[in-house]
């Protein structure tokens, strides 16, 4: 038992760290703060299951515990939305896991609308990509989904994305918004 | 792969958690304490029924030991695997699962006046389709309301305890959600109306 909390403790402090930011990238500091206990918990239920490579596993159990969550809120929003005349909960709960909520704007529009041309599986394996720094070997672990589909998939997917930045341009410059355009980053 | 570097910056830029602090140590410690500490039990999005369970038996809450950890909403045990079992009649928490104990802080007036944003009183007038309708009889706190409609999971048939037609409960709920874990309850439930009284 000892060998185990020494063993959790060590590895914690890391898995906590980055497990909090992939969640503060998804979801709202509420719910991030239940889903990063959340995976804690099944890491420290499932230790010895744990690979060499723990991160991306521990990335895998926050991304399927933040479903679950945000499957329960939009469960407990249907149990008490038909409260006459209660105050709704903030929109964000009943949204998917794509919006990120309370962090920083972003403010590339032009990516952000491209992101969420794609599916939600290609945005994610971009996201981890770009943001958890991930090689398609590791965006693999955390999709579940062979080290081959992942590679393909992540190439795939950044093409998709780049005709999605392309398109929203040319359309941006037929229409005329400035806006669009201007922002673009090159 | 050198291609996609424009690609991954313009992303990376776009980072959210760019500016994020890294978690104080303190906090780390704690959290890592915390779910030790927490072995075989799970938080649950919403067991209305399995709420209503760890109040049953009355005076369950009140004998209820403080856990190590206090939890904003609920925790309840797994459920009953074919091995567990759950004792409505013991007057201890025994809401067991593999052996572990429910780990529901005892609930507070301070602590139901903090988190719940809605609390009535209602008297169950229907079930259907584990849909609960309550006529609301008294709201404590919250916009007002006549009808509640409570959707009772039906994940948590196994609990013997669930809203039942003509029963009076005492209801809280925060951004929607139902509070349990001693919040919520049968209205003659040991402790629950005085707690009401005291938060509101």
């Amino acid at each position: 038992m000892d060998t185990r909390r020494t063993r959790f403790e060590r590895l914690a402090p890391e898995v906590i760290d980055a497990v909090r930011r992939y969640l503060a990238r998804r979801t709202d500091p509420a719910t991030a703060d239940d889903v990063l206990s959340e995976t804690l918990l099944v890491c420290w239920r499932r230790l010895d299951e744990i690979p060499e490579e723990h991160l991306p596993w521990a990335y895998g159990v926050a991304r399927n515990c933040l479903a679950n969550a945000e499957r329960g809120y939009r469960r407990q929003f249907r149990l008490l939305s038909r409260l006459a005349r209660l105050d709704p909960p903030p929109s964000q709960t009943v949204d998917g896991p794509e919006q990120t909520v309370d962090g920083p704007e972003t403010e590339d529009d032009d990516l952000t609308q491209a992101m969420k041309e794609l599916t939600v599986k290609d945005a994610e394996i971009l996201r981890l990509w770009a943001w958890e720094d991930l090689p398609p070997a590791q965006i693999a672990t955390v999709m579940g989904i062979t080290a081959n589909a992942a590679s393909i998939r992540l190439h795939r997917a950044k093409q998709k994305l780049r005709d999605a930045l392309e398109k929203n341009r040319k359309n941006g410059d037929r229409a005329g918004h400035e806006q669009p355009t201007e922002r673009r980053r090159s | 792969m050198n291609d996609d570097d424009d690609l991954r910056e313009r992303l990376r830029h776009a980072d959210p958690a760019a500016s994020l602090p890294p978690a104080a140590p303190d906090q780390v410690r704690q959290l890592t304490e915390e779910v030790m500490s927490r072995n075989h039990t799970r938080r649950w999005a919403l067991p209305v029924a399995a709420a209503l369970v760890l109040l049953a038996g009355g005076t369950a809450w009140a004998m209820t030991r403080p856990a190590p950890v206090e939890v904003p909403t609920a925790i309840a045990t797994e459920r009953p695997d074919s091995t567990g079992r759950t004792d409505l009649t013991d007057k201890t928490v025994t809401l067991t699962a593999n052996g572990a104990a429910a780990k529901c802080i005892e609930p507070t007036a301070d602590r139901l006046s903090e988190i719940s944003d809605f609390a009535f009183e209602g008297t169950v007038g229907k079930v259907e389709n584990d849909v609960v309708t309550l006529d609301v009889t008294k709201v404590f706190r919250g916009d007002p309301a006549t009808t509640v409609q409570v959707e009772q999971s039906a994940d948590h048939s196994e609990a013997n305890e669930k809203f039942a037609v003509g029963k009076s409960y005492l209801v809280a709920a925060a951004e929607g959600r139902v509070l349990i874990c001693g919040y919520t309850g049968p209205t003659d439930g040991f402790g629950l109306r005085d707690l009401y009284e005291a938060a509101f």
